[in-house]
């Protein structure tokens, strides 16, 4: 299950925080949604959706402006005694003194930004459904290959990273190596990146780490692309029968996504940037609308025909 | 396939060069193995895998290995992330 952290939030968001003591790494949402907690305030608790973020507006802050100190302990105590990841003042209101001192208490951050509350609900709710979309990580080299998305996997020690490189060097650009993050954003669109702890590094065995993005400057780099075509790279087994016309697609599923597949056997000497170019340059022509596989196929066809035709007049 | 989940007791905490160990003792093994913590299922045996992992100390991380040698990578394993001194 994915989690985002509150200080990636706060980041993002350029949130202050009134309560420092708690540490904001330690602070994780798990769900998409956001509640305004007005009716909360009123002192209705029933169906409180207590592990949402909360937001509190215009509305909230100048209600809890009118209530009484003796109200503000009670009704404080019992909405910050839920688990809240945080609460958020927007438009630059600051709470009373009492309920960040409630807030410190439970363990709850208290958090400001200038933003106007429905503006900054909504940029929430669509970054943290980004964020929080289903998610896996899988073994393998994104690259983006002519605004093409290709993610080429394979057993480890095979030539991704050698592959990766070489596209590259080829003016290509690098999203991730070794582990990609797949987020399933729609029905259609898987996004991938890089864990942002390995972000612009490859590993080459034998050289070690190397940085992408200071050795072959910033346009050799991406931070995020869809994941359009995979190639599998594996050791070539003669036996086995490989797609030698590419009518028909085969198709990998990620997170119930499908996505076009090419199995490429491997043997010394194959130069796999290249491939990997052409099988990109080729998905884009399909999308396109031109598949070279079915006029090939509508040549020869059309050549068997052809004299049959000849015989009948 | 053999799961076993360990927690992170490690007294000197984690960083990247026991990583680099940790992938090293991994490839020793022709089992597949796989590290998982509550958000994230990477290879074992590839170093950007395990540096992205970010594992916390006292965090809970699933091992799991599928292959002839698997019973001995487990326990390798495991015993890496509970030692006591390096």
């Amino acid at each position: 299950m994915s989690v985002v952290r509150l200080n990636e939030l706060m980041e993002k968001q350029r949130l202050t925080n009134l309560t420092p003591e708690i540490d904001p790494r330690r602070v994780k949402i798990r769900q998409p949604d956001i509640n305004r907690p007005a009716i909360q305030l009123t002192g209705y608790f029933e169906h409180f959706a207590g592990e949402r973020l909360q937001i509190c507006g215009l509305v909230e802050h100048a209600y809890m402006e009118s209530l009484s100190e003796e109200r503000k302990q009670e009704i404080y105590s019992h909405l910050l005694s839920f688990s809240i990841p945080a609460v958020i003042f927007c438009r630059n209101l600051e709470p009373d003194e009492t309920f960040v001192k409630i807030a410190r208490e439970n363990n709850v951050c208290v958090l400001i930004t200038r933003q106007a509350t429905s503006s900054f609900m909504a940029e929430v709710i669509r970054w943290l459904n980004v964020r929080l979309a289903p998610f896996i990580t899988v073994h393998g080299v994104l690259v983006d290959v002519y605004g093409i998305g290709l993610l080429i996997t394979g057993e480890s020690g095979i030539g991704k990273s050698e592959a990766a490189l070489e596209l590259i060097k080829r003016g290509h650009r690098l999203v991730s190596d070794d582990v990609v993050e797949i987020r399933r954003v729609s029905e259609e669109t898987l996004i991938g990146t890089a864990p942002e702890i390995t972000k612009h590094f490859i590993e080459l065995r034998g050289i070690g780490i190397i940085n992408v993005k200071s050795l072959f400057g910033v346009s050799s780099v991406r931070d995020t692309q869809n994941i359009d075509l995979v190639i599998e790279l594996e050791d070539w087994d003669k036996d086995k029968e490989y797609d030698r016309l590419g009518v028909a697609d085969n198709y990998k599923e990620y997170l119930g996504n499908k996505v076009v597949c090419h199995k490429l056997p491997i043997r010394p000497g194959r130069n796999l940037a290249i491939i990997c170019e052409a099988a990109a340059a080729n998905h884009r022509q399909k999308l396109m609308g031109y598949n070279a596989a079915e006029e090939l196929y509508e040549r020869v066809n059309a050549k068997w025909q052809g004299p049959q035709d000849l015989d009948e007049d | 396939m053999l799961k076993k989940s360990v927690r992170i007791s490690r007294a000197d905490g984690l960083e990247a060069r026991s990583f680099a160990k940790l992938v090293q003792v991994a490839s020793k093994y022709d089992s597949k193995i796989y590290m998982e913590t509550e958000t994230k299922r990477v290879n074992a045996k590839s170093i950007m895998g395990m540096m992205s992992l970010e594992p916390e100390k006292d965090e809970t991380i699933i091992i799991s290995a599928e292959g002839a040698d698997e019973a001995e990578a487990v326990s390798e394993i495991e015993g890496f992330f509970t030692a006591v001194k390096n």
